[in-house]
């Protein structure tokens, strides 16, 4: 991996994330040069850098995930760095690997980190030989032998899944809840998966029914130092896709989100990973497991940053230069709370994408609200991309006092001339389970298929 | 733009409960609005388009790509087109060096070249307009 000093950053994305590395870059003194689609012509942040170049047509596929284009866009910008952000090729290790091989600095960890986390058996493997706690379940694929599953299954515990391990997605599994019931499950899981996936591999995972999830931020530089900046609790999901994110996570026993924090810093070191990066776990009746490890900057950063007062960008710019971490475990403490909104160009209910012109555009602000987006009166949304236009993230001394601010925030906040989610955050912010908080990943579902409040 | 075809254009505002129709050919344009209540269109203005003199509208070679842009291929002296040539569909007009691609740049449309719209040796990016022709 080569870390060293640089004076330029391509930033290889769009959007709200696009422009939060203009600005922490802009702020170190870099030079900015920004790739965009021909779509993107109007976005922000290509307003606001040094450089622009459009690389292709909207398509993704011909401009933000074409390795080629984005090296050759470097080339003729001079640009030195690569940040890609999050999504696209940011978890891609053949980009990681092509943007070291031109000789130029990728913001992120090195590609056989990427890939080493980007397969979940292999990174639960790591996650092991570290000591970080990971969903129960057979280490590798079930043997033939029926003795033997049955022993698994003993020792995985019940409720379980029998998973395909060519399947994923949510397809090729099986929820077993009695023993008697493992063998004909595994049977009939084996013969689907042969025939959907032509791999008829199985292995077994303790099924959690209503799990949180809670998430590690961890940073690391180049020279063996790892620390964790605590966790996000981002439960409030719908179909996988995270709505709602906040720090800390209320009511979980602090020591034991000590004990796992440290774990994620040593599995870092250990594992020799470098930069931003984000370990992922189910946590149910007091236990963490790990499920995946997020090795890039997320769209939640923000509600960290705000109760470490960590800017997490800023860091990942100086780690790729080489430079040591600023500071130690020992500095790092969670003051306050931080929510992060969610807000997306969409029906609120429908959740069908609302793209097009944005007639006006006011921002909440006053104490404790901050505002990620790139919006701007009279900017098109395009509709190739995803809907996030925009993250509001509120921070109090206490949770109430975070939920209150978002709460003005959302009244505040003016955005028309296309539809958004805000009228529902605005009932998710009084809804009395995400009130309360401690809220499982199911939650947000619940709700919404209950009918209750919904127009 | 006959009485006819303003009475084909009439019939279908009417046919379809349109409030306007705007249609342009060969440099004019009409445009009709329906009235709100009566329901018989009333033509608003018949318009020509384009200023007298000239017959096309302006029209642009743009970047098949990116890169930098060559009006004179790199192993010739005279660039493709000058200002006041005449351009064929389908003709070369510049090149765009990308890492070790020279790529053609070709006209979609026939014309004169009123303007060359960026320089020798600039960065030009995918779609970024390079010529204007009429």
């Amino acid at each position: 991996m080569t870390a060293r000093a640089f004076d330029s950053v391509l930033i290889a994305n769009r959007g709200e994330i696009a422009l939060r590395i203009l600005r922490a870059a802009r702020d170190q003194g870099l030079r900015t040069v920004a790739i965009h689609s021909l779509a993107d012509a109007n976005l922000r942040h290509v307003q606001m850098a040094d450089q622009s170049l459009c690389i292709g047509p909207a398509s993704a596929a011909h401009s933000y995930l074409d390795i080629g284009r984005i090296l050759q866009a470097a080339q003729l910008t001079r640009a030195q760095a690569i940040h890609p952000g999050y999504g696209f090729l940011a978890e891609s290790a053949e980009f990681a690997a092509a943007v070291e091989n031109a000789g130029l600095v990728f913001i992120g960890p090195t590609a056989a980190s990427i890939r080493l986390m980007g397969d979940k058996v292999s990174a639960k493997q790591a996650m092991i030989a570290s000591g970080v706690p990971c969903v129960p379940g057979s280490p590798a694929a079930l043997p033939d032998d029926d003795e033997q599953v049955v022993q698994l299954g003993k020792a995985c515990g019940y409720p379980l899944i029998v998973k395909a391990a060519g399947g994923g997605g949510g397809r090729g599994m099986r929820i077993v809840r009695e023993a008697e019931q493992l063998l004909e499950a595994v049977a009939m899981t084996r013969q689907e998966a042969g025939r959907a996936f032509n791999n008829s591999q199985v292995y077994l995972e303790r099924f959690l029914e209503r799990p949180r999830h809670i998430e590690i931020q961890v940073l690391a530089d180049t020279q063996g130092n790892a620390v964790w900046l605590g966790e996000r609790d981002c439960s409030m999901q719908r179909r996988h896709q995270k709505v709602i994110e906040e720090a800390p996570a209320p009511g979980i026993d602090r020591n034991a989100l000590i004990s796992v924090g440290e774990r994620c810093a040593a599995a870092c070191r250990q594992t020799g990973y470098v930069g931003a990066g984000t370990f992922e776990f189910l946590y149910e009746d007091g236990e963490f497991f790990f499920i995946e490890m997020n090795t890039r900057v997320q769209v939640e950063h923000p509600v960290t940053e705000w109760v470490t007062g960590i800017d997490i960008v800023a860091e990942q710019l100086k780690i790729a230069a080489g430079q040591p971490l600023s500071f130690t475990q020992g500095d790092i403490s969670l003051q306050g709370h931080a929510i992060e909104c969610r807000i997306n160009a969409e029906d609120p209910f429908s959740f069908q994408p609302s793209p097009g012109v944005v007639s006006a555009w006011i921002a909440p602000g006053g104490p404790g609200i901050r505002v990620d987006s790139h919006l701007y009166g009279g900017y098109g949304i395009p509709p190739h991309y995803d809907s996030l236009v925009a993250k509001f993230i509120a921070f109090g001394a206490t949770r109430t006092q975070a939920l209150e601010r978002m709460r003005g925030a959302l009244q505040d906040a003016r955005l028309e001339g296309v539809k958004s989610n805000i009228p529902l955050h605005q009932l998710l912010m009084l809804e009395p389970g995400f009130v309360q908080g401690g809220v499982d990943i199911h939650h947000l579902e619940r709700y919404l298929s209950s009918g209750r409040d919904i127009p | 733009m006959n009485l006819q075809t303003l009475e084909s254009i009439a019939a279908l505002l009417q046919r379809h409960n349109l409030s306007f129709i705007e249609y342009e050919h060969a440099g004019v344009a009409v445009r009709l609005e329906g009235a709100a209540r009566s329901g018989h269109p009333v033509a608003q203005s018949v318009v020509p388009v384009s200023t007298p003199g000239t017959q096309r509208p302006a029209r642009h070679v743009t970047a098949p790509g990116f890169g930098t842009l060559h009006l004179t291929h790199p192993q010739r002296s005279q660039p493709a087109v000058q200002t006041g040539g005449q351009v064929r569909a389908g003709d070369v007009v510049a090149w765009l060096e990308c890492g070790p691609l020279l790529q053609e740049v070709t006209a979609q449309h026939g014309g004169t070249v009123v303007a060359i719209m960026a320089e020798q040796g600039a960065l030009v990016g995918y779609a970024q307009p390079l010529f204007e022709l009429e």
